[in-house]
């Protein structure tokens, strides 16, 4: 259990803090998240939200780059 | 070891070698300390592009090859040159001689400078009138919100990056609700002429968890999804229509 992590690694990064978070990573991105509390989340440039569901999973934006047909994160 | 460096040895001229595959398409020869058709410095480069901060190339890309003793020099030589290299740019994609290189290349360029250097012809506007929910910067709640939200589609002349590949590209327009940045990101054919399909189809999710989702709230390029229930994603992964995504959204940052 933790209390503060970090969402994405970004240089403006997306961060979670609650009271209790127990998270699994599933790869490329995807986390699976349980949230005891609310759920803070910030960045330094995007605006904070407030998550209101103990179950809450985390997807990147995707996008399929045309010259390779490779889905990619798409990270702004 | 990871899934993203299978090793495997080849006969060469009567000798040994070692080669591992990496993330990205690249190959590193061990015995050369080559990647593939690049030099390291290349290759750094080319990962520059698709990895564009340090923290994301660490935890995306130096983390599988930390522990593997044979690719200790490689791990050193990405991560401690990482600061000082610079991403190729568009220019300089265009310069390069390997057509396969060159292909994986143009796949790192930011879609902003390819499409400032292309051009893009508009296809299609939508827009549509949205309610937010808005939180303070400590988290708590502010009144809802309601604006107008646009989206447009274009498409790029893809025969002009001269790949051999008789392609147009594709791409939706948005802009950020935060920062009213504008922002480019690839989209497939078939959204070519619905703007609101395009944006929804960049957010794909467990095909299992779609019908559990209570609410989407969105903070720039990533998705938090609340759920009604717990719900372990498997199966495949797929686009979100256009009314899953406007229905479901009732945040964004």
């Amino acid at each position: 259990m933790k209390n503060r992590i970090t969402l994405e690694p970004s240089t403006n990064t997306h961060t979670l803090e609650a009271k209790n978070i127990e998270v699994e990573d599933l790869e490329t991105g995807i986390l699976k998240l349980i949230i005891i509390g609310e759920g803070i989340v910030t960045h330094g440039e995007h605006g904070t939200l407030k998550t209101e569901s103990p179950h809450v999973l985390k997807y990147v934006q995707q996008e399929l780059n045309p010259v390779t047909n490779a889905l990619q994160n798409a990270f702004d | 070891m990871s899934l993203h460096c299978l090793s495997f040895a080849a006969q060469t001229n009567n000798t040994m070698e070692t080669y591992f595959h990496l993330k990205n398409n690249l190959t590193y020869r061990l015995n050369k300390n080559q990647l593939g058709e690049c030099t390291c410095l290349e290759a750094l480069r080319y990962l520059k592009g698709i990895y564009t901060n340090k923290e994301r190339f660490q935890e995306r890309y130096l983390k599988n090859i930390a522990s593997i003793p044979e690719l200790h020099k490689l791990h050193s030589y990405l991560l401690n040159n990482y600061d000082s290299v610079e991403a190729f740019s568009f220019k300089e994609a265009f310069q390069i001689e390997s057509l396969g290189f060159k292909r994986m290349v143009f796949d790192s360029i930011n879609i902003t400078e390819m499409i400032n250097n292309l051009g893009a012809t508009r296809l299609q506007v939508a827009g549509k009138q949205v309610t937010r929910k808005q939180y303070d910067h400590f988290g708590d709640s502010l009144p809802e919100t309601n604006y107008h939200v646009i989206y447009e589609t274009y498409t790029i002349d893809g025969r002009l990056l001269e790949l051999k590949l008789d392609i147009n590209l594709f791409a939706v327009k948005c802009w950020c609700t935060s920062t009213n940045k504008e922002h480019w990101l690839w989209i497939e054919e078939e959204y070519k002429d619905d703007p609101l399909a395009a944006i929804a189809s960049t957010f794909r999710f467990h095909e299992n968890v779609i019908p559990h989702i209570k609410e989407l709230k969105r903070q720039g390029d990533i998705m938090l999804v609340e759920m009604k229930t717990e719900v372990n994603p498997k199966g495949k992964i797929i686009p979100l229509t256009a009314d899953q995504y406007f229905n479901l959204l009732t945040a964004e940052s």
